[in-house]
């Protein structure tokens, strides 16, 4: 009998579901957000389009998704029309 | 053979991956069109939101992330096949629900989210545990630059990858379940859902992609829980199998050029016979992908080129292989427009090429070659990617037709196997006409 060839049993997977309930308990309850470097946000507008007018804009200068500092004249690709 | 029969196999058991999710677009707020070009393949932000996690939000949406898909088609191949592909079907001109998959898919909390799909094919009555990951993403500052750093978990490798050139979510991300021959599969092609793998990535300075994962095989007993239908003898995989990836995507304006490398390694025992050591399979690809992606349209071309080193240790001790060492090599070139997020048109060629093996090959070809090219081309219309009135959030839907065209197969054009049958025993009697209304809500 090869004693490499066990491969994964349920078993394996039990403890391996158990294991990484700590990760769910260490987890942080703030949603996390995008750098703006990965929505290629800027500080000005685009074609009349800016962040004062966007859905996931907060005021004064944050947003829903993206981190940091956010102009309300600035604009990324996730710009969604207010509702 | 094993990589050859477990391809084949998961191509005929329509074992296909789908990402399409409206659960990703009721977390996020954003119309589907935000993270896809025509679903499922990816724009620069689905990427981005793969790489973060899943976990971004700006949707109001308060409930659990689920969603569900459904793949209605109609399969029509040049010739009829020998039997019918499943039961209760024809031999040609199916219409079939080929699959229903259930998904979470989404943030499940703080910094975990994943992308989970239980699938179910109403034709064979098979449930399975489909291409699956969960991730725990970090973002942080490195050398100054923005960094994310991933946990990894999945069960097929490279349904992790951000990009649309790997086997997990290379085009045709969708084909019919019940088309006839097709061309052999690589070893990471044959992994897909036998496996569980733990690892980590980092993305760092929204460019450079680097990725390790380790993968074990699943026993028989969990094959048969996830639904994979082992049979009473199904491949062994032996120790640790390791994937690599790494991959540099700069981009310029809308411009978005990838250049990357992937691997695996990995040690089979065939139909699990120990006694004979095992096969040894070492896969390493190249990739590239260009996308442009502006408000109009979109167009993402893509190749991929896999090499394989094959050590036939136990299949040619046991005479399943004629040599001891064989290669295959797999290349995919395909180009995909996608005008105002809602007409879609693609096409691409493919090519497998590999040594002569009278033992893995002589059932299929007359010159006992794996080698098969042809063409794909897919049209589809997509009315709801920038939101579905009275729906937004609720729905997609890709309705498409797609043709399948083989030059060859199996080192042939016509009777590649040497049968005489003629049919689909020539490899144009393979080509495969499928029409798809492709739902997820």
């Amino acid at each position: 009998m090869d004693s490499f060839g066990q491969g994964v049993n349920r078993r394996t997977i039990l403890f391996a579901a158990v294991a990484a309930a700590p990760i769910l308990a260490f987890g942080q309850a703030q949603a996390a957000s995008l750098p703006q470097s990965a929505v290629g946000y800027r500080d000005s507008a685009n074609n009349g389009k800016d962040c004062s007018g966007c859905n996931l804009f907060v005021a004064p200068s944050s947003c829903k998704t993206v981190s940091g500092t956010i102009s309300p004249s600035g604009w990324c690709k996730l710009w969604v029309k207010k509702a | 053979m094993v990589a050859l029969a477990s391809a084949a196999g998961l191509s005929l058991l329509g074992v296909e991956s789908a990402q399409a999710v409206p659960s990703f677009a009721r977390q996020t707020g954003q119309p589907c069109a935000t993270c896809h070009t025509a679903f499922p393949e990816l724009t620069p932000f689905g990427r981005r939101f793969k790489l973060s996690g899943y976990t971004a939000g700006g949707g109001d949406w308060k409930y659990p992330p689920l969603a569900a898909m459904l793949m209605p088609g109609y399969t029509h191949t040049r010739a009829a096949q020998d039997t019918p592909p499943g039961p209760n079907m024809r031999t040609n001109d199916n219409v079939a629900v080929q699959q229903v998959t259930g998904f979470l898919a989404g943030k499940i909390y703080g910094d975990l989210g994943a992308f989970i799909q239980v699938s179910a094919n109403p034709v064979t009555e098979q449930v399975w545990f489909d291409a699956s990951d969960v991730r725990y993403v970090k973002n942080f500052q490195l050398f100054g630059k923005d960094t994310f750093f991933g946990l990894d978990v999945n069960n097929t490798p490279t349904v992790e990858d951000p990009w649309n050139t790997t086997s997990a979510w290379g085009f045709p991300q969708l084909t019919s379940g019940f088309a006839a021959n097709d061309v052999p599969g690589t070893h990471i092609d044959a992994m897909a859902q036998v496996v569980a793998g733990a690892g980590a990535y980092l993305w760092w300075n929204d460019m450079l992609y680097l990725e390790e994962t380790n993968y074990l095989g699943y026993d028989r007993g969990t094959l048969e829980a996830f639904g994979m239908q082992p049979g009473p003898s199904p491949d062994a995989q032996r120790g640790v199998s390791p994937y690599w990836r790494v991959a540099l995507e700069p981009h310029w304006g809308d411009h978005y050029l990838e250049l990357g490398t992937y691997g695996m390694y990995g040690q089979t025992v065939p139909a699990s016979v120990y006694g004979f050591g095992s096969d040894q399979y070492l896969d390493v690809g190249f990739d590239s992908q260009y996308q442009y992606d502006g408000d109009a349209y979109s167009v993402t071309v893509k190749m991929s080129d896999t090499y394989e080193t094959q050590h036939f240790q136990s299949s040619f001790a046991q005479g399943i292989s004629a040599n001891p060492s064989d290669w295959l090599n797999a290349f995919k070139l395909n180009a995909s427009f996608v005008w105002d997020h809602t007409y879609s048109l693609s096409g691409g060629y493919f090519n497998v090429r590999g040594s002569s093996d009278q033992g893995l090959y002589n059932a299929f070809s007359a010159t006992n070659s794996p080698n098969g090219d042809g063409l794909i081309f897919d049209a589809a219309y997509l009315p709801f990617s920038k939101g579905a009135p009275g729906l937004d959030k609720q729905l997609n839907l890709r309705i498409g037709v797609q043709y399948i065209h083989y030059m060859q197969l199996y080192g042939g054009t016509n009777n590649f196997d040497g049968s005489g049958l003629g049919g689909t025993h020539n490899a144009s009697g393979n080509d495969t006409l499928f029409l798809y209304a492709w739902t997820a809500f």
